[in-house]
């Protein structure tokens, strides 16, 4: 259970007390400015009693620092932060996760400008040393972007967001509309970050010697990763951030931080994501002082199902990815994902992650090695498309002769086509396009597509179909 | 009794640290033996589709509809809840006709080598492939994948000579008796020494309308030859995959 406490009028005289009001109440306590704070409410039940008993404690504390504030308490942090912000008074939703979801179900979708950015960006964007107002300014006209178009679209209510199926809002509104879509789900994207002065998680080794390359930290991060471990096992707490600060001989400071997709505390995963971060973004000097603090939140308790099947745990995940970005590259590593473009050469990535299986229809699940759409001939994308020489005959390409050797030069036995596209006409840069596609077999075997720049006349195989 | 003889030998097996492969024989029964292709025609001659803890092949020229039935595979295994892998070593998966094909992509690692055009500089050929390889090992070391797929298509045979002579071997030692299927995707048979089964795709095209504005391509009709199996297959499947439109 999530208590979010707002005050609508902060002054300066009355700083700090809502924090005061929200550490009285729970040790683990975000803060958000001066004005709203949040709070886990768990345990207070057994001490105070049944969750609305809880919300009149609470306003009463605050009227004694003499404070009028709105209270929410649901089941996640998103739903007592938006239930809080757009309704007076005390808020009490119990049950689970669907009940919080119920009741976000009313509000106004301009309900979502109120979120706060999201961990992962701030420690993204802190990463990317963007400067704190700046970054907050472009978090924002993202955010109000996205909030517009679900707008213009016609969603009027939180729980008109919620019925959209949140692939197709990924195609059109990428992460952002991801991010609004949980959050109208009453879904958490972030678990509650306490804010720093609860009891800290950190380690930190001053080396006699400054240490140079990875081989020899391994072995220092590795004592550093045991101690935080057992720190983490006695607390019942699991690791949700991972920040790295390395002093360096030069007397710079290489800091990283990574954000873990679930709470995790084995050693050995910890040691082996930092070390693999560390070894993509290596420090500049010899090492002189090494220090590993995490952000965390409650352990997290698995119930594994007899009936699904068995996937692999976050922390193995998390791992892998790891692995293969430091083999293959940073942004070579995802889940696809289906851009809204009629440009049909572009290619996306979203992060991969392990999620509950879908349920089947009780028709589906009588075939269940059919897929819906059957098998089809596919396209493989030529990234770099193969420029080509093309004679043409009464408007259509009879003979290629490619730039590459893998396609050697031949005549056209079938074509089909052309079909025109075009699309980004009024950006003045390179990414607009005026495109004639043919689908053709050549006679030496291979259907490919074939593509004519209308602007330019230049051809291009762009893709094999297969 | 039985039970006693298995206690005894799973405890005979823990001492000399060989359980893990009791508890992966485990899972490969849980999740049944075979990945089906998706594809029945192609199910029936494989008995029920690949075989998991083995690595198998579709290999076959350009359009010989090596891609369709990886995609049908994956469409198949999400379909079921399964997580797969794609270690696309030359960059060429399209998500709009992976998502098209009915593959729920979000389930869907996919790992993109650097995108060459092929056969390319035989240094950087080679390099591409290699760490697909390293890849690859890494995710079926990983664990918990449905069908991992590599995919190599298009790169020449010089540009596998770099890799070590047991690179296969050790693939199929590292994945027997996980639940995964592995499936390599190329031009000519690779792993042959890595005990799965090796289908050759050959493919006609078929087209319909008689006039220019009215021609399209509708599809590839494919043929099937199984050239390596633990157990001879003589049969020849033949069916049709659709245009992607």
């Amino acid at each position: 259970m999530i208590c979010c406490l707002v005050e609508a009028s902060a002054s300066d005289a009355r700083q700090g007390r809502l924090a005061e009001i929200a550490r009285a109440c729970s040790p683990r306590v975000e803060l958000h400015g001066d004005h709203a704070a949040v709070f886990d409410a768990s345990g207070l039940s057994r001490v105070i009693g049944a969750p609305p008993e809880i919300a009149r404690e609470v306003q009463a504390l605050a009227a004694e620092q003499g404070l009028t504030v709105r209270i929410a308490l649901a089941p996640t942090r998103v739903a007592a932060w938006l239930l809080a912000h757009e309704r007076p008074g005390m808020t009490v939703i119990e049950g689970t996760a669907t009940a919080a979801a119920n009741a976000l179900a009313g509000l106004p979708t301009g309900a979502l400008a109120s979120l706060p950015g999201s961990a992962r960006r701030r420690g993204a964007l802190a990463t990317a040393a963007v400067s704190h107002a700046r970054s907050r300014a472009v978090m924002a006209a993202v955010k109000d972007d996205a909030i517009t178009t679900l707008v213009r679209w016609g969603l009027r209510t939180l729980g008109q967001v919620a019925a959209l199926p949140r692939a197709d809002v990924r195609t059109r509104l990428g992460d952002e509309g991801v991010r609004l879509h949980q959050a109208a789900c009453g879904e958490d994207a972030d678990p509650l970050v306490p804010a720093g002065d609860t009891a800290p998680f950190f380690e930190r080794v001053v080396l006699e010697w400054p240490i140079e390359g990875l081989e020899p930290l391994t072995f220092v991060l590795a004592r550093i990763c045991d101690a935080l471990s057992v720190s983490l096992e006695r607390a019942d707490r699991g690791a949700v951030t991972v920040t790295t600060t390395l002093r360096l001989v030069s007397r710079d400071t290489h800091q990283r931080t990574l954000n873990l997709p679930a709470p995790m505390r084995e050693s050995k995963t910890l040691r082996t994501l930092i070390v693999l971060d560390l070894e993509s973004h290596p420090p500049g000097a010899g090492i002189d002082v090494v220090t590993v603090a995490v952000g965390v939140v409650p352990g997290r308790i698995v119930q594994g199902s007899l009936l699904d099947r068995a996937l692999p745990a976050p922390e193995h995940l998390a791992t892998l990815t790891a692995r293969l970005r430091a083999l293959m590259g940073e942004s070579r590593v995802g889940a696809p994902a289906v851009l809204d473009s009629h440009d049909a050469r572009g290619a996306g990535m979203q992060p991969f992650a392990v999620t509950e299986p879908p349920r089947r229809s009780s028709a589906s699940s009588l075939h269940p090695s059919e897929p819906a759409a059957g098998p089809r001939a596919v396209v493989r994308r030529f990234r770099l498309p193969i420029a080509a020489r093309v004679e043409v005959e009464r408007g259509g390409p009879v003979r290629v002769v490619a730039s590459s050797s893998a396609i050697p030069p031949s005549d056209i036995v079938n074509r089909a086509g052309p079909w025109h596209s075009s699309g980004r006409w009024w950006a003045l840069d390179r990414t607009n396009w005026d495109r004639d596609e043919w689908d053709i077999e050549l006679a030496g075997g291979g259907c490919y597509r074939l593509a004519r720049d209308r602007k330019t006349g230049n051809w291009e195989i762009e893709g094999e179909i297969d | 009794m039985a039970s006693a003889a298995l206690s005894r030998l799973e405890t005979l097996l823990a001492a000399r640290r060989l359980d893990g492969t009791v508890a992966k024989a485990d899972a490969v029964r849980m999740a049944g033996p075979q990945a089906p292709t998706g594809i029945a025609a192609l199910d029936d001659v494989l008995h029920g589709g690949w075989r998991r803890g083995e690595v198998s092949e579709v290999i076959g020229g350009p359009s010989s509809g090596r891609t369709g039935v990886v995609f049908a595979t994956l469409a198949a295994a999400t379909a079921r809840g399964e997580i797969v892998g794609v270690v696309d070593a030359f960059d060429r998966l399209d998500p709009a006709t992976l998502a098209a094909t009915g593959v729920d992509v979000s389930r869907v690692l996919w790992v993109r080598g650097p995108a060459l055009t092929l056969p390319g500089r035989p240094a950087m050929v080679a390099s591409a492939v290699t760490q697909a390889v390293r890849a690859l090992d890494l995710i079926v070391r990983a664990g918990g994948f449905g069908v991992i797929v590599l995919d190599v298509a298009g790169a020449p045979a010089r540009a596998f000579q770099g890799l070590a002579s047991a690179t296969w071997l050790r693939l199929a030692h590292t994945i027997a008796g996980q639940p995964s299927a592995g499936l390599l995707v190329g031009d000519a048979p690779m792993g042959r020494s890595a005990r799965g089964v090796s289908v050759r795709l050959t493919s006609a095209r078929r087209w319909t309308g008689t006039s220019p504005q009215s021609r399209r391509l509708a599809g590839l009709d494919i043929r099937a030859h199984i050239e390596h199996a633990q157990r001879p297959i003589a049969a020849t499947p033949g069916w049709t995959l659709r245009a992607a439109g």
